[in-house]
């Protein structure tokens, strides 16, 4: 898609969002204009529509990639000003975009500059230096590029670096100002939170990297990780930034939309956009990366090739658009990657090592264990996978399902609720609902427990059906559920007397009760949505009982047998 | 397993807080429940038996029946019912409920069938529900039991009378059925005179609360609180209307008779008495029949369930 058409001479773009006020069609009216960033608000695929427009209109039809001549640095610092919250992974963000530029994108380590928990004065030097030795290596025309990469605290005019801070003026003017032929630079600052912290200074200000028109240098790119005014953040689970999360991800492959196997500088920008929207929406503030780009005359921008795995990179192969997780060695890893593909078959690149992918369909999960050689491609459509239950997928509450069916046909037994009967067996069918928090179910359950009286000659069959309300918490373990609950049931009772001795006749007695109970259960997945289902607890009933002299009835009353019983089945879920 | 009993008032609290109709219904029943009985027999065993151990006399007593319908002359002719007992340590009372028909039936050639039986005590030595050659025979009643399992016309009727399918429990004073099977001889004409008998079957503690007639404690069988009968022959103006003759053998002496009007009925209501006086059926006479006394005995006296004429 980027390439297929020419961007008009001396054109640049500029984004501006529906949350300034504008409507759809305002905005399209806004984009001729020379510098264009990411709106607040965009739908997801806006932020690709706008992505593709990019590459169509403002650049040339052919992406080329990162020459050989590539300088990087990315620059690194947990720590802000002195009253700012230290972050934990600013650093480890800068450490990785490295490896993945040189790795992925080809850029020699050589040309690799890396600044972590530096200061101010030695970010400048560093860049100083190398527009030194970049105009002392590069010849006009000769393709070159400078990519610097920021992750750390800032406010809206500078960066803060241990104590220290760098304008952002002077440090867009130290990137504009190089001699390469193209110069990219990211920023990813940050508020500090507690669980997900802000990157950023005082919430009354913004970061706003204020690059206007004017200022866009041509053969010039910025993206930053939030808008104006918005909070970037980073999140635990993630260990890293929203922003420099998905960018990696998107440089891996997973923004590779045109399967042309090269990850351009719009496809990152765009799948870096729609994914850190998608994330922060469950945050507590929205965030929106914007862009500037002033490539006019030059092609889109290649930054990493997924057919350029090197060294102990391997290929992973996706298939279908669904949410992949992606954690180091098992489940429950860490997490290195939170991808949402865009085509159908997207391939990624990962170090070799062994991984837990989790693929989350809306109906379903699917887990996936995988080990990755060096220099080996890896297909998970042709890995066997570990279906995750509809109730588990329901209580993960990351899924679309809102709950689950079950049906249920367990057998088991209950123990004498009157002397003299035997332990019974009994069987019940049920339904019920998965919820996030609670599973709630219905079963019919029919039992029958035979005894004999005393002197022998009269033998009963003892008949339950039952229908009871089950409440339940269930516990996910990694191989099993637990549960636990309350139910409560209704009730009849009949008992039928025969005489296996003689001709003794005794009426039949109908009665009903109620029965309360507690029960423990495990399920363990069998296959697809089938479970084994084992329970057992205890319950007492309520129920009317005979009071008997001399073997005959001579009077009645409430009684409530206590007694326990357990069961075993399957369960049927969709 | 543990268990709760609540009070049947409970039930209906429980229910009404509940506002459920559960917990109600039929009482459900456990082991101890043998079955809705067709007749309760209440009595005591007295008395002594050398063959019982001194440690623990045990005495069970247990239903038996006759395969030659009253005629009975020996206890060989008697057949066991082992599911109508019970079992205890004398002295003791029981309540025997029955819950089972014979199983031994007297045949009439028409093809009438009933069947008569007695209590009778042995010594279960072995325990094992059942009397075993060998055990002996301890202790007998005057009672006498008799089923109906359809009902019985005066001819069919053994005790000369027409009975309802049933139990029927009744002293052995009745007249016993001629040896070639038909009903028992009709009693004597009652002589003339008026009524004497207002206060027959009244509680008593002397004769002048029953004069004309005489306040009896034992005749068939004790009279709890004592009761009014009328002498044979009758006293001088009184007839035998509302009365019935009854003959029976002295309970000291058994070899000698003595004769009352006791009140006639047609069910136990008309007698006016509670547990143990009943219509006994085979007199149509309020008699304390209702009660079984089983007497321990070394050497049982032979059997005898009807009164020969």
């Amino acid at each position: 898609m980027s390439g297929s058409r020419r961007q008009p001479t001396g054109r640049s773009a500029r984004s501006t969002g529906p949350d300034r006020g504008k409507t759809p069609d305002a905005d399209r009216s806004d984009f001729p204009i020379e510098s264009v960033r990411g709106g607040h608000g965009l739908p997801k695929p806006l932020g690709w529509l706008l992505a593709l427009w990019l590459a169509s209109w403002v650049w040339l039809p052919t992406a080329q990639a990162l020459p050989v001549q590539t300088w990087l640095v990315t620059i690194g610092n947990n720590l802000g000003e002195l009253d700012e919250l230290g972050l934990r992974f600013a650093e480890r963000d800068a450490q990785q975009i490295a490896d993945i530029l040189r790795q992925h994108g080809g850029v020699s380590s050589r040309r690799v500059t890396l600044l972590l928990g530096e200061s101010a004065q030695t970010v400048r030097r560093t860049l100083e230096d190398l527009n030194a030795e970049i105009r002392g290596q590069v010849s006009a025309g000769q393709p070159s590029a400078l990519v610097v990469f920021y992750s750390g605290h800032a406010d809206a005019t500078s960066l803060h670096l241990r104590g220290s801070s760098l304008p952002l003026d002077e440090l867009k003017k130290l990137v504009q100002g190089s001699a390469a032929a193209m110069r990219l630079l990211i920023v990813d600052a940050c508020r500090s939170g507690s669980i997900t912290r802000v990157k950023g200074v005082k919430a009354a200000e913004s970061f706003d990297i204020q690059i206007d028109e004017s200022s866009a240098a041509e053969g010039m790119a910025i993206l930053t990780s939030s808008a104006a005014g918005e909070s970037s953040q980073e999140s635990d689970r993630l260990r890293g930034s929203f922003f420099t999360h998905h960018l990696m991800n998107g440089l891996r492959g997973a923004a590779d939309r045109n399967g042309d196997g090269r990850i351009t500088l719009s496809e990152a920008y765009g799948y870096t956009y729609d994914q850190t929207l998608r994330s922060s929406g469950r945050t507590l503030s929205l965030q929106h990366p914007t862009y500037l780009f002033d490539l006019r005359g030059r092609e889109d921008l290649i930054l990493t090739l997924t057919d350029n795995a090197q060294g102990q990179l391997s290929r992973l192969h996706l298939h279908g658009r669904s949410l992949y997780l992606v954690s180091e060695e098992r489940e429950g890893g860490p997490l290195i990657a939170e991808i949402a593909p865009l085509r159908d078959n997207t391939t990624l690149l990962l170090p070799a090592g062994s991984y837990f992918v989790q693929q989350r369909l809306p109906a379903e999960y699917r887990e996936y264990q995988v080990q990755l050689s060096a220099g080996h491609e890896t297909d998970l459509a042709q890995r066997s996978y570990r279906s995750v239950q509809y109730d588990r997928l329901v209580r993960y509450r990351g899924s679309q399902k809102l709950y689950a069916h079950a049906l249920s046909l367990l057998g088991g037994v209950q123990g004498a609720l009157l002397s003299g009967e035997n332990i019974s067996p009994q069987v019940s069918l049920g339904y019920g609902l998965d919820l996030p928090w609670l599973s709630l179910s219905t079963r019919v359950r029919a039992g029958v427990a035979s005894g004999l009286s005393l002197d022998g000659y009269l033998a009963n069959q003892h008949t339950q059906v039952g229908l009871g309300v089950f409440l339940q918490r269930v516990v996910d373990l990694r191989f099993v559920s637990l549960s636990f609950g309350l139910f409560f049931e209704g009730v009849y009772h009949r008992q039928s007397f025969s005489a296996p001795l003689g001709e003794r006749m005794t009426t039949a007695r109908n009665a009903w009760g109620m029965g309360f109970g507690g029960l423990l259960a495990l399920e363990l997945p069998l296959w697809r949505s089938l479970s084994l289902r084992i329970e057992l607890g205890p319950l007492t009933q309520l129920l009317p009982r005979a009071d008997v002299s001399f073997g005959a009835q001579s009077g009645q009353g409430l009684a409530s047998p206590f007694t326990l019983f357990g069961n075993g089945g399957l369960v049927w879920r969709r | 397993m543990a268990t709760l009993t609540f009070p049947l008032g409970t039930c209906a609290a429980a229910l009404g807080l509940a506002g459920l109709l559960l917990g109600c219904g039929d009482p459900l029943v456990d082991r101890q429940f043998q079955g809705d009985p067709l007749i309760s027999v209440r009595g005591n065993v007295s008395g002594a038996s050398d063959v019982l151990p001194l440690e623990k006399p045990l005495v069970r007593i247990s239903a038996w029946w006759s395969s030659v319908g009253l005629q009975v002359s020996d206890y060989s002719q008697l057949v066991e019912q082992p599911s109508i007992t019970t079992q205890s340590t004398v002295p003791f009372s029981f309540t025997l409920n029955v819950f089972d028909t014979p199983t031994l039936f007297t045949q009439l050639p028409d093809g009438t069938r009933y069947a008569v039986g007695s209590l009778l005590g042995y010594y279960d030595q072995n325990e094992n529900g059942r009397r075993d050659p060998g055990e002996p025979l301890v202790g007998n009643t005057r009672r006498v039991l008799l089923y109906a399992p359809q009902p019985l016309t005066i001819s069919q009727s053994p005790l000369g009378r027409a009975l309802k399918p049933g139990y029927y429990l009744t002293s052995n004073s009745f007249a016993c059925p001629s040896s070639a099977g038909g009903p028992p001889p009709m009693p004597p004409p009652m002589p003339p005179g008026s009524g004497c008998s207002q206060k027959l079957s009244q509680a008593c503690t002397e004769n002048a609360d029953c004069a004309p007639g005489i306040c009896v404690r034992d005749f068939v069988s004790p009279w709890p609180q004592g009761g009014c009968v009328l002498p044979d022959p009758l006293p001088m103006g009184c007839s035998a209307q509302g009365a019935v003759r009854v003959t029976a053998a002295s309970m000291s002496d058994p070899r000698r008779e003595t004769t009352y009007w006791v009140k006639a009925c047609s069910s136990s209501e008309d007698c006016g008495r509670s547990f143990p006086y009943q219509c006994d059926a085979s007199l149509a006479a309020c008699l304390p029949t209702q009660v079984v006394t089983i007497s321990l005995s070394d050497s049982l006296p032979t059997p005898r369930w009807c009164r020969q004429p």
